[in-house]
């Protein structure tokens, strides 16, 4: 069996970890974390006067390495505490798009997500990936969000 | 061929479909606009025949003097020319082309930024588009660098000194006062630093350049972006609307824009959209703004890192490359051509020379903008607003309306002598 698990290093995708730790070791299942470098802050370097668009550009290339090192460090910290083995991924794109490409790739049993406890405002302005993510996927596997 | 290489950016055809595009859209927005403007004065000249027949008939029989008389003739010759161009009949009338020109201001700026949001909002976009849109919007430079030929030096003298000083007390005094209140109030250095660029300078362009320096976190970064976008494009649709609602002159709208509108893209559009003269005076004082980024991203260097003794270790700082990295080198160009028109050698005319180098110079700038505004307007994303949040969007608000409010205060005090850009 594979789980697939979608961090992002924000407090709430730790839940998803540790709830796909937990399934992982009681199943058992191979289980596979996928971190997402979105290179969304990139596009407005060609904004009309910016100025020291290199620099920027590898600014943001520094702090997306940065930000993805840390979500593997602290994956692997956590399945190390519990004794499991896991794979770590990162990918580079627009989130959706790239989760449901490793989906497609993997075939994975089960997918998990982390996600904020919103009102209707924050929802709308995240964009609610894991309810879209849930459109997307949940005629082909399972998947769950944890709050 | 080798060295026709270098003349391509690396991936250059990625570019092409979007830009066609813009191209494309630009030129139907430009066609719209014409239509429009043709039935309006279409309207106008349907409604005014009739009047002026009856005035030439009260000369014909009064024996008014011949002046008058040619005048009015060549009056209602006009109109009919006007009524002509559309297969029109006098009595026919228009009226819905006088609501959208006049009232609803319907010109080529807002159809290609209200058309270019409608179609990357509610319409799929394909991704192959994107790259080209992204880069139409600086086509927009090549256009202001053109501009430079509707401007002497006593314009820029006159109107840009008087601009500078207004652009360093709104630059300097936003950055400082916001850079202190973030301080106070506990937010990040990353934060606040962008936060104060990008209010005080010219939005996201500021940001990108501060970013950096003050070493700020993507989340700080979205959400101090989604910001700027999201006031700087609702103060792009109300203020040209608050100034025909309040009778401002072109000229005190153009600095008005120029002050207080948070991003520099949005505020071309709305100067654009109000008036020439409007846009001839925002450019001008906009130029003076963005020639200090440099000293704003110093000033954030010095308030973050260098007062603070921040700085990270293996972070070097070059204070000259720094300032020669923001500085932006395209004004040189503006400037250039302002030197040009104020020597007025016949070999390069002017504007309103017909045939001359300057004249088709200035004929082509308004395709440049076009093109840019079309980019501007497909680029417009909802979503991207919607980073808009925390901390920034309260300082992002405070920031808008308090530069809103003062700028206004500012130009009807100086008033629309100071500010207008004569040429000549």
């Amino acid at each position: 069996m594979k789980i697939l698990v979608c961090i992002d290093g924000e407090p709430h995708s730790k839940n998803a970890i540790q709830r796909a730790i937990f399934l992982g070791l009681s199943l058992p299942a191979e289980v596979t974390a996928l971190h997402i470098i979105n290179p969304w802050l990139k596009k407005f370097s060609n904004e009309l006067y910016a100025q020291g668009r290199k620099q920027y550009l590898e600014y943001v290339d520094e702090c997306l390495q940065k930000s993805a090192e840390q979500a593997h460090k602290e994956f692997n910290e956590m399945c190390l505490a519990e004794g499991l083995k896991a794979k770590f991924k990162a990918r580079y794109g627009e989130p959706i798009t790239q989760i449901l490409e490793e989906v497609r790739q993997i075939a994975p049993n089960l997918l998990i997500t982390g996600s904020k406890q919103l009102n209707l405002w924050g929802r709308y302005r995240s964009g609610n990936l894991p309810l879209r993510l849930k459109k997307n996927v949940s005629r082909q596997i399972p998947m769950i969000s944890i709050k | 061929m080798k060295r026709f290489k270098y003349l391509f950016v690396p991936d250059w055809s990625r570019y092409v479909p979007g830009f066609l595009f813009c191209l494309v859209f630009a030129f139907l927005g430009m066609n719209l606009d014409r239509l429009i403007a043709n039935y309006h004065k279409a309207n106008v000249a349907s409604l005014g025949i009739p009047k002026l027949e009856q005035k030439l008939q009260g000369i014909v029989e009064f024996g008014d003097d011949n002046q008058s008389l040619a005048i009015t003739k060549q009056a209602i010759e006009k109109h009919r020319s006007t009524l002509k161009k559309v297969n029109g009949t006098i009595g026919q009338q228009w009226g819905w082309a006088t609501f959208l020109y006049e009232k609803a201001q319907l010109k080529y700026v807002a159809i290609l930024l209200l058309g270019g949001i409608l179609i990357r909002n509610a319409l799929p976009m394909p991704k192959i588009l994107h790259p080209g849109i992204n880069i139409a919007r600086s086509i927009i430079k090549p256009g202001i660098i053109i501009l430079g030929v509707h401007y002497f030096w006593t314009d820029v003298v006159k109107v840009g000194g008087v601009g500078l000083i207004l652009t360093v007390l709104f630059i300097f005094g936003t950055a400082i006062i916001v850079m202190w209140l973030c301080k106070k109030w506990g937010i990040s250095d990353g934060l606040g630093g962008i936060m104060g660029a990008g209010t005080g300078v010219c939005g996201v362009s500021a940001i990108i350049a501060t970013s950096p320096v003050v070493r700020s976190s993507p989340i700080e970064m979205a959400y101090a972006i989604g910001t700027i976008l999201f006031f700087g494009t609702l103060m792009l649709f109300t203020m040209p609307y608050i100034g025909k609602g309040i009778d401002l002159s072109e000229s005190q709208f153009g600095a008005w824009s120029a002050v207080a509108i948070l991003n520099t893209a949005q505020l071309v559009a709305a100067a654009e959209w109000y008036g020439t003269e409007a846009r001839d005076t925002a450019v001008l004082i906009n130029v003076a703004r963005i020639m200090l980024l440099p000293l704003v991203v110093l000033f954030s260097l010095w308030f973050y890192i260098l007062r603070t003794k921040k700085q990270e270790p293996g972070y070097e700082i070059n204070k000259w490359q720094l300032v020669k990295d923001k500085f932006p080198v395209f004004i040189l160009g503006f400037f250039l051509l302002v030197f040009l028109n104020s020597l007025h050698l016949s070999l390069l005319g002017g504007p309103n020379i017909t045939g001359s180098p300057f004249w088709a110079m200035n004929a082509v700038y308004k395709w440049f903008f076009a093109i840019g505004f079309a980019g501007i307007g497909l680029s417009i994303s909802i979503e991207d607003m919607k980073k808009a949040g925390g901390k920034a969007f309260t300082i992002g608000m405070m920031a808008a309306l308090i530069k809103m409010i003062l700028g206004l205060g500012a130009v009807l005090l100086i008033g629309s002598q100071w500010l207008r850009v004569t040429g000549n």
